[in-house]
């Protein structure tokens, strides 16, 4: 009888996975147009505390050795870079997950590839 | 005299903030009990009370609650598998509770006269230092002193590594800069902009010009829509970069 209830629940598991699939939506989840709008707020974040970041650390470095403003400067540039390396990787990061929903597509995935590198 | 007073006293969108204790009047220290702590407990109370009482009929055919808390459930556990990869289902329950504590102060600091405990940056600062913390714990764990070697970038020409690895230092100590400014930030300005908008139907309508009264009126309508998405989809955004950090920390590139 157990096992009967068993077969049963797994063919309903089944059930719902092939209905839950049909009634999938065709794009990507992830809130549609407004998605590239916080994409793009994580980006500026991350660049805007980056220098934040690197003058802290510059300026801590200065204050600790007394050779102000040298390694301020030297850091809150490094930490524009940092930014910027952050921020492509967001980027790439993206970039990936949009090939990856392109997979079941593969003109489409086809066509991103190359940007990965 | 009394008008112009009582013209100036029509916005205040930063009083919204004013962390107050809740019994007596005294100096704010490290334990007394705020309206922050106070929404911060009805936040917990509230996900205490979906995820247990929800889910304790254990029914085949969910009920609704049922049904809310195993969608929220099943987004985290679906969002942990996909990017904080193998091996990360361990950490789950961190970022589950992470997840549901964050939407819940901000749905609820939705509600008008409430407060968000997530607009203030001691407070979200302090989720992404436990995220930052715990995450570089478990890189040293897993792979001991071989976790350096994330900020050593071994494929680079000799010269430029020493410079390629503060940059990635660096980059490293922006992430819970970058979290927590994220989410508090973001939830900050929506409830600052919604006041900005209530002051000004009020000055509009004490103006009398009744009708334009409409304008801010609407805006409002739409940033409440707005705000909700935010508080969703930043609850969201904090969740999913704790599992890029873990990610990172675990399977390291």
């Amino acid at each position: 009888m157990a096992g009967d209830d068993d077969q049963r629940l797994r063919d309903l598991d089944a059930r719902i996975t092939a209905a839950q699939a049909a009634r999938a939506p065709d794009r990507p989840a992830g809130g549609g147009k407004f998605a590239g709008a916080e994409l793009a707020w994580r980006m500026v974040i991350d660049l805007l505390s980056g220098v934040g970041v690197g003058g802290g650390m510059g300026y801590g470095l200065d204050s600790l050795f007394g050779t102000i403003p040298i390694f301020l400067i030297l850091f809150m540039l490094l930490g524009l870079a940092a930014g910027v390396l952050v921020m492509m990787r967001t980027a790439a990061e993206h970039q990936r997950r949009l090939t990856a929903a392109g997979a079941a597509d593969p003109g489409e995935a086809k066509q991103a590839d190359p940007a990965r590198e | 005299m009394a008008e112009a007073a009582g013209e100036e006293s029509y916005i205040h969108p930063m009083d919204q903030f004013l962390i107050k204790p809740l019994f007596g009047d005294g100096p704010v220290g490290f334990l007394t009990i705020t309206n922050s702590t106070l929404w911060m407990f009805i936040a917990v109370g509230c996900v205490a009370a979906l995820t247990i009482f929800g889910t304790s009929s254990r029914a085949l055919v969910p009920t609704r609650m049922q049904s809310v808390a195993e969608m929220m459930y099943g987004l985290v556990r679906k969002m942990v598998e996909e990017v904080a990869g193998h091996g990360a289902m361990a950490y789950f329950p961190y970022i589950f509770t992470l997840f549901s504590f964050i939407l819940f102060t901000n749905l609820l600091g939705m509600i008008p006269t409430s407060f968000t405990p997530t607009t203030h940056i001691a407070v979200t600062a302090t989720l992404a230092l436990a995220v930052f913390v715990t995450v570089t714990v478990i890189g040293f764990w897993k792979h001991g002193t071989r976790f350096l070697s994330l900020f050593w970038p071994a494929q680079a020409p000799l010269a430029l590594r020493p410079v390629l690895a503060v940059i990635e230092v660096i980059s490293y100590f922006v992430r819970p800069v970058s979290h927590s400014i994220r989410l508090g930030a973001n939830i900050m300005a929506g409830h600052a902009v919604l006041k900005v908008f209530a002051g000004l139907f009020a000055m509009v309508l004490a103006g009398g010009l009744g009708p334009v009264a409409i304008l801010p009126l609407g805006a409002m309508v739409a940033m409440t829509a707005l705000e909700v998405l935010v508080a969703v989809i930043q609850a969201y955004v904090f969740a999913i970069l704790t599992c890029v950090y873990l990610h990172d920390a675990l399977h390291l590139h």
